[in-house]
Order: C-alpha cells, then sequence, then structure tokens
C-alpha cells in the first residue's frame, strides 16, 4: 500500500510540474503577444511583418515587407524602447511586489500601496524643483544619474522605514506596514502638492506626469539605464527564491531550516529599491501592478516563489505593456496617463482582496 | 551533544534566564515544565540561536552553537514553533519538502519526496499530502509543521550525526490523541539515537514521555532528574501554589499529578 500511494504521489507531482511548465510556456507567448501588439499599435499601426521586416532592416538584413523610413524611424525610436521600458518597469514592479510580499509575509505588500513609488516620487520631485539650484553646483554628467538616484535613494529609505515601523518584536504588524504606507503616501502627496504651488508650468507638467505615470518618455537611455536596475534584482530574487518560501513560515522557522534570513532581508530591501526606484524615475508612479499580478499567479499556481518569481516578471511586463497599449488608444490622439489604467483596474481588485482576507479571519 | 552552559538572559533589566545549565543527550528526552513566566520560551529560542545570551553560550559537540555552518547544524537539529504562522496556501506536500531545504545538493529530489512522504506518514498525516495547508485545522498543521521538522533530520547514510529535535509546546491545540501521538512521535526519534527537548505546558504529559524532567521556575533549573525523583508533592504544589497530589500511572508506574 505504502508503494501505491509513493507512485500515486509521483503522478501528483508530475502533473503540477507539467502544469508549472504550461503556464510558463502560456506567459511567454503572452508576452510576445503583448509586446508584438503594444509595438505595433498606436496611431500609426504597424503589423508583425513589419516589425520583423523593420528588425531585419536593422541588422542589415532584407525585409519580408517593405516599409517606409518613417515606419521604421517610429517603430525604432519611439514605439521599440517604450515597448521594452514596459516590460522593464512591468517586471520590475512585479517581482519587487512579489519578493516584499514574500518579506512581509503578506499579499497586500505592494511597492505602491506600502509607499515605496512615492518614496521614490519623493526623491525625483525635489531633483525636479532644485534642477536649476543642483546643475549650478554639479557637473553635468551628475545630473544624468541624480533623477535615478535620487529615485532610489528615496524608495530605498521608505523600505527600510516601512520594514522597521511594521516589524515589531520581530513580527510584522500588517495594519501598521499599510497605515505607514497611507502616511508616506500622504507625505508625498503634501510634497507634490507643494512642489505644484511653487512650480513653473514646465514643471508642472513633469510633476503631472510623476504623480499618475506614464511611459510617454521612454527613451534608449532610459531602457539602458533600467535593465540592470530590473535585471539584476530579478536574478537575485529568484535565487532567493527557496529562501522566501522559508520566509514565509517565519524568520526563526527559515532560520532553523539554515538559511541566512538577515541576508536575505537586505537583499530583498535593497533590491526592491533597486527595481522600483530604477523604474518610477523614468515612468512615475504607476501602481498595483505588484499587487495584482502575483496575486493572480499565487490563486492559479499556489506561492512557492520558484515559480512566482520568473510568472510575476513575465506577467508584469504583459499587463503593462496592454495596460500602455490602452492608455495610448482610448483617447486618440491624445494619450492617457498609464497609472489611471492601471489604478482603474487595481483599485477594484484591491477592495476584492480585502473582502475576502476579511471573510477568512481578517488580515 | 546539545548543551546550555550558564545561560543568562536579561531584558529591560529584568533577569529572565538565571545561569541556566542544560545537556541534552543522544538518545534521550528531555522535558523542561514550570509556570507562565518561568522562561520557557526565552530558553528555547536561547537553546536553538535565535536569541542570544548576555552570559553563557549554548554549544554543540563542544563548539559554540554560532560557530557551525548554518546548513550543516539545519541537517542536526530541527526546532519545531508553538505554533506556525504561515498563511500562503503552499500544498502540504511543498511544506514538507521545506524541511529538507538544508539537504539541497546533497539528496536526490526523489529521495527528499520519499522522506518527505514517511515523515507525513510519521506524524500521522499522510492523508493531506495534496491538500493546501491553509485548508486545514490547527491540529492538522501542527501535524504537518511536525512533519516538516522530521523531514528535515530524517536519518540516512548522510545524515549520520546524533540529531536534535527541539519542540516548543507542541501539545498546544491538540486534542487528547494528538497530544498523545506528537510525543510519542518524538520519543520514537530517541530510538535511533536522537535527542528530542520539549517546553511543555502539561505537567502529567513531562511525566508520561519524558527520560528526564527539568523545572523552570523564575530563570532558574529548581530541579532535575527523572520524572519520579522531580515530580514530587511538595515541590510541585509550591512551583504551582496550589495544593496537588502525586499518585502512581496504574500502567506505566510514572508520576501523575492531580489537584487535591
Amino acid at each position: 500500500m505504502a508503494l501505491a500511494a509513493t507512485a500515486h504521489i509521483g503522478d501528483w507531482l508530475e502533473g503540477r510540474k507539467r502544469r508549472q511548465r504550461l503556464a510558463l510556456v502560456v506567459s511567454a507567448l503572452l508576452l510576445v503577444v503583448a509586446f508584438l501588439a503594444a509595438a505595433g499599435q498606436g496611431a500609426m499601426a504597424l503589423g508583425p511583418l513589419k516589425i520583423v521586416s523593420i528588425l531585419l532592416h536593422a541588422v542589415g538584413l532584407p525585409g519580408i515587407v517593405d516599409v517606409t523610413p518613417v515606419e521604421a524611424n517610429v517603430f525604432l525610436s519611439i514605439r521599440l524602447p517604450r515597448a521594452c521600458l514596459a516590460v522593464l518597469s512591468g517586471s520590475a514592479l512585479a517581482v519587487s511586489g512579489a519578493a516584499l510580499q514574500g518579506l512581509f509575509r503578506n499579499p497586500l505588500a505592494d511597492p505602491g500601496l506600502i509607499g515605496v513609488s512615492s518614496g521614490a516620487a519623493i526623491g525625483v520631485i525635489g531633483v525636479i524643483l532644485f534642477a536649476s539650484a543642483l546643475g549650478a553646483v554639479l557637473p553635468h554628467f551628475l545630473m544624468a544619474w541624480l533623477v535615478p538616484l535620487a529615485a532610489f535613494s528615496g524608495a530605498a529609505v521608505t523600505v527600510l522605514l516601512v520594514y522597521r515601523i511594521g516589524a515589531i518584536g520581530g513580527r510584522i504588524n500588517v495594519v501598521t506596514m499599510l497605515l505607514a504606507g497611507i502616511a508616506i503616501n500622504a507625505m508625498a502627496g503634501a510634497a507634490i502638492g507643494l512642489s505644484v504651488f511653487v512650480a513653473s508650468d514646465e514643471q508642472l507638467r513633469d510633476l503631472n506626469f510623476w504623480m499618475l505615470g506614464s511611459l510617454a518618455s521612454a527613451t534608449w537611455e532610459a531602457v539602458l539605464f533600467a535593465a540592470p536596475c530590473v535585471l539584476l534584482p530579478a536574478f537575485a530574487f529568484i535565487a532567493l527564491a527557496r529562501g522566501l518560501n522559508a520566509l514565509l513560515l517565519g524568520e526563526a522557522e527559515a532560520r532553523h531550516l539554515g538559511f541566512d534570513v538577515e541576508r536575505a532581508k537586505r537583499l530583498v530591501l535593497v533590491c526592491a529599491a533597486l527595481a522600483t526606484g530604477g523604474t518610477v524615475a523614468f515612468t512615475g508612479i504607476i501602481a498595483f501592478v505588484g499587487l495584482v499580478v502575483p496575486h493572480m499567479i499565487r490563486l492559479a499556481l499556489g506561492p512557492d516563489h520558484r515559480q512566482l518569481l520568473p510568472l510575476a516578471a513575465m506577467g508584469g511586463a504583459s499587463l503593462l505593456l496592454v495596460a500602455d497599449l490602452a492608455a495610448r488608444l482610448i483617447v486618440l490622439p491624445a494619450e492617457l496617463p498609464i497609472g489611471v489604467i492601471t489604478s482603474a483596474v487595481g483599485g477594484p481588485f484591491f477592495i476584492w482582496l480585502l473582502v475576502r482576507q476579511q471573510g477568512r479571519g481578517g488580515l | 551533544m546539545l548543551e546550555a552552559r550558564g545561560l543568562t538572559v536579561i531584558r529591560g533589566g529584568k533577569t529572565i534566564l538565571d545561569d541556566v545549565s542544560l545537556q541534552m543527550r543522544p538518545g534521550e528526552f528531555l522535558a523542561v515544565i514550570g509556570p507562565n513566566g518561568a522562561g520557557k520560551t526565552t530558553l528555547i529560542s536561547a537553546l536553538a540561536g535565535t536569541l542570544s545570551p548576555d552570559a553563557g553560550e549554548v554549544y554543540l559537540d563542544n563548539v559554540p552553537l554560532a560557530a557551525h555552518d548554518a546548513a550543516a547544524l539545519a541537517r542536526r537539529r530541527a526546532v519545531l514553533p508553538q505554533q506556525s504562522e504561515l498563511s500562503f496556501g503552499f500544498d502540504v506536500m511543498d511544506v514538507v519538502l521545506m524541511g529538507r531545504s538544508p539537504h539541497i545538493g546533497r539528496t536526490e529530489e526523489e529521495e527528499d519526496v520519499s522522506i518527505a512522504q514517511a515523515a507525513l506518514d510519521a506524524a500521522g498525516v499522510a492523508h493531506l499530502c495534496e491538500r493546501q495547508y491553509t485548508t486545514l485545522s490547527g491540529g492538522e498543521r501542527q501535524r504537518v509543521q511536525l512533519a516538516r521538522v522530521l523531514a528535515q533530520i530524517w536519518p540516512s547514510r548522510a545524515n549520520e550525526r546524533t540529531r536534535y529535535l527541539l519542540l516548543d509546546e507542541p501539545t498546544n491545540n491538540l486534542d487528547l490523541t494528538h497530544q498523545y501521538h506528537i510525543l510519542a512521535r518524538a520519543r520514537a526519534l530517541n530510538g535511533d539515537g536522537a535527542s528530542v527537548f520539549a517546553i511543555l505546558h502539561e505537567p502529567n504529559l513531562a511525566a508520561f514521555h519524558a527520560d528526564r524532567v527539568a523545572i523552570l521556575d523564575r530563570g532558574r533549573i529548581v530541579a532535575e532528574g527523572t520524572p519520579r525523583e522531580v515530580l514530587t508533592e511538595e515541590r510541585l504544589s509550591a512551583l504551582y501554589g496550589i495544593d496537588l497530589r502525586v499518585l502512581e500511572h496504574p500502567a506505566r508506574g510514572c508520576p501523575q499529578i492531580f489537584v487535591a
């Protein structure tokens, strides 16, 4: 009988692995489709064949169909960097969300909700407002780094602050954590309000962009800067997957299983700040991606970080590509801030999540 | 051997543990009892190495605990928490497989799965294997956690040295049957040389299962020895502040305690 049970468990585990592989393939396909759609659609529609032809031309090979120079230009210098930035920031927000939720042992720890994105934005607002004053004293090459650096510092300080406030006596108090996030978001609101008051017209436009989030300023420079800020943390998180699983048992339990918990905690906090800061610097605050994506994946495949993190990276990227496409198409030829779309979808989702958790005996 | 030498813990000016020395010997079940606030949880945290004492040290094979490689230590010593805060919907099998994390790269995945199954079986919860952890009752969760720590220190050719299991009030939230089973299962580990340490609330369970009992009172070990030596009417009545009688268990011969 014991033997039969073993074979049965083997089948069950095998079936689960098949489901996980299938999910990986489906997510990858979804990402490709979303990428082609986002890169192809807009005021000027470009089909997949045209996109492939432009790419072939770009590397010096003959294309499949004819493309005009304008089409090639729109694709290569506007659409493609924008789609790449969408992939990077979507992945960054989703994997940071997933990893922070593991660290906080709670599915509500979204970088936007707990104020990490706002913290990054506060840093950036400071730079926007004082750019002319800072430009007078700082060398030019430093100015280019200043916005991302300020975003990272703001995110890092916030995530540390929220963790310190939320973790009382080694246990993380979720209510305190969320309230700390509210406080930090309120402070960011005050900083933004104050800056609107003192800002010039041009600064005002920049600030508006920060509050609602947008991929409109995507450039290849932004993509090149954001790429390592997202990829390094993403791989670090995936390498930490087992440790994050163990952390869900509790910090002491993870330590008893031989994991270096302090190191894992520091890494997660720094990497989440790096990924969030590195993308918020270019996109502004895009809320709820880090909440919605990991949660959907947990519902479908369970909380194991070894699957959750790679899938969240792809899912977040797809979600942001689609949201950006919607932002560009809904009010053509103008465009909506992407944060409007993610918040419109994410807000109700968050309420549903709260109600559901309440039904299961509270937070 | 795992031993505490002169552990002293002071928190907020209050001495919580005062010069506590204890030895966990191979093949032996050691239970610590004591009234609420005696320092039992602090003692097990210090023994497990999650709390650093203000004086004294915990040694494993005469080497301070902190000097051991964390993963190597985890292969030999497991700790069952009072209650687990796991609130994410892992499958039960995955929770138990987490116990195998310190063995990654040393055992095959297939072996880990069969050990996890054997551990689930030993904890009496083999039937829950495919269930989601968050759908289980408190008692079922505690037994799955027991399976996890059993899997962690499961004996194998690669894991031959003396193993240690620390239990922090493992019978909380359990009914009579499972109180008995969880301790009997821990007791069975002694058979192949492992050492078990348990903090217990209920002196009768300590008397029934343990080889040795230590009484912790206001941070000090006030008595230590076999249940028969330690669990006397005068000592227990003074300890708990009510009049107690100690009778002999009709079948086992161990002492059992009753309110007079």
